[in-house]
């Protein structure tokens, strides 16, 4: 009988542990993060009935996956955040369009490199988080064995709700080209940055 | 007479086991799902709030810049300071219309965006980054030399289903490990869920072939390894590390790994000739099952090796927060 005292522990351990849990945070507000949630899944859900097309060519694909994305996600100024506030303002004007112009180019491929991804797994919408004067909206991509997180991060622009990073599994886009970028300027100059950034991405 | 008695005596046990297990996880959702209150969004807010996150105290971080301080050069004064209020939809300053005139000076985005003023240049210490530098691109030609056309053959021979299964039963052999480092850490309902997992596939999934737990009641596994218990206790990452073949890694890791190579079954098989044969084929069996994903994280780096050295460090922050 003993030897079932750890397993009888885990039972009880398990029905007690969501009631220790508590409620979720309450949401203040309430309206903004609803706002965002029902854009957030409007946007994603038509990407993936996209991507779920079969009768569409891959180049078809990204075309129309763009259309539907680009309005919501603010491309210029994930491009800015990315080079950082130090390197940014050593820019000119014409140096700046210049690199936002480039990168652009390659957070857009970026991105839809990563839908290519998807192959028609379920997808379920967490509920919109409040932080500060952002909105964070995570999209869950459920897996055979696991399931992957994708946090989109929106920032109020004019009236509207805008993309301004996207987590997967944690990992954000601006920080990653942020560390690259870094790690380049490092020892080199804004001119080996942009080489980089001009050369065709190869596979 | 006795022997029989005995017997008996043990499928009872065995039966009871199952069902207290059962039990267990009908009790709660299981960790493959969606947590309640949004741990994984309170996971990536993380960094957000604390620059000192335990992966990355290897230096200390310089003072952050995050307060409109000497920065702004001749940008207009309404934007310097205070707190963005959270129901002001009509900022001043917008990077949307970087084609029009009148964005060079706007670095007030980078105050309302201080959450990537990390300190710059980012405190990273990497010894290592020589070597490392050179076996991240011995393991990316590995990877397309080696591993990835051998996968494609492998897919070309064997069917979905059976790769599939040959994955489950490997992943079974690693319950040992999940379920102490789910006890280690204190998981007591993803220990239980590890448990009866391993109980149900291992016995209605014929060895961990299937995965019945998964298919028709939901529970999901529960990965937890030595190094995310190391972090969860906080201790920091340490250097970073490129391990052959296994890629990314950083001193906390790589111990981590060697600790769990001990609760995996393979590495106490007699002969290290099948137990390296049975490693070459779990690589192969799951490279074939994840063709593309390296492909697509990688193809857009500007600086292969520092775009995997960050995502690693990005994700496993967030595996610990866990």
């Amino acid at each position: 009988m003993r030897r079932f005292f750890p397993v009888i522990f885990f039972g009880l351990a398990a029905v007690l542990a969501p009631l220790a849990m508590g409620p979720a945070a309450a949401q203040d507000g309430g309206g903004q993060t609803r706002e965002v949630e029902v854009l957030l899944k409007e946007r994603l859900d038509a990407v993936l009935a996209v991507l779920k097309k079969t009768d569409l060519s891959q180049a078809e694909k990204q075309d129309r996956i763009m259309a539907i994305i680009e309005p919501v996600i603010d491309f210029p100024l994930m491009a800015k955040l990315t080079l950082g506030r130090q390197h940014w303002s050593k820019l000119s004007v014409d140096q700046q369009a210049e690199f936002v112009d480039l990168f652009v180019q390659r957070l857009k491929r970026s991105y839809l490199d990563k839908t290519a991804l998807y192959s028609g797994q379920q997808v379920t919408y967490e509920k919109a988080v409040l932080e500060g004067n952002k909105v964070y909206a995570a999209m869950n991509i459920i897996t055979e064995k696991k399931t992957i997180v994708v946090l989109y991060k929106f920032y109020p622009s004019h009236g509207a709700w805008k993309v301004y990073d996207v987590e997967v599994e944690g990992v954000s886009f601006i920080k990653s080209y942020m560390a690259q970028f870094n790690a380049i300027l490092k020892n080199g100059t804004m001119e080996d940055l942009f080489t980089e950034l001009k050369k065709p991405v190869t596979e | 007479m006795g022997r029989e008695r005995a017997r008996i005596g043990q499928r009872v046990k065995w039966l009871a086991l199952w069902l207290v297990s059962m039990l267990l996880f009908f009790s709660g959702p299981a960790c493959g799902e969606m947590e309640p209150g949004g741990i994984n969004l309170e996971a990536t807010a993380f960094y957000l709030d604390s620059p000192e996150s335990p992966a990355r105290d290897i230096a200390p971080p310089a003072g952050r810049p995050s307060e409109p301080d000497g920065e702004k050069t001749d940008e207009p004064a309404e934007n310097s300071g205070g707190p963005p209020s959270a129901d002001a939809p009509d900022r001043p300053k917008d990077a949307g219309d970087v084609s029009g005139a009148g964005e060079s000076d706007d670095l007030g985005d980078f105050d309302d965006f201080d959450e990537f003023d990390a300190p710059e240049p980012p405190p990273v210490f990497d010894p290592l980054s020589g070597y490392n530098r050179m076996m991240t691109q011995v393991n990316d030609r590995l990877y397309y030399w080696v591993l990835k056309p051998v996968a494609r053959g492998y897919k070309v021979v064997v069917p979905r289903p059976v790769r599939r299964g040959i994955g489950n039963a490997f992943e079974n052999l690693g319950f040992p490990a999940r379920f102490v480092n789910n006890a280690l850490q204190g998981k007591v309902h993803s220990t239980g869920v590890e448990t009866a997992r391993f109980l149900i596939n291992t016995t209605l999934g014929i060895g961990g072939l299937w995965d019945p737990a998964q298919q028709w009641m939901e529970i999901g596994p529960c990965d937890e390894d030595f190094g995310q218990t190391l972090g969860r206790y906080g201790l920091g990452g340490g250097f970073h590390v490129v391990l052959p073949v296994f890629g990314p890694s950083n001193v906390r890791d790589t111990v981590g790994r060697v600790a769990d190579g001990f609760l995996n079954p393979v590495a106490y098989l007699e002969d290290s000739d099948t137990a390296l044969a049975l490693s070459i084929g779990r690589t192969v069996n799951g490279t074939s099952l994840r063709i593309g994903q390296y492909e697509a994280m990688t193809r857009d780096a500007i600086d292969l090796y520092v775009l995997m050295r960050d995502g690693y460090e990005q994700y496993r922050i967030k595996e610990i927060e866990e």
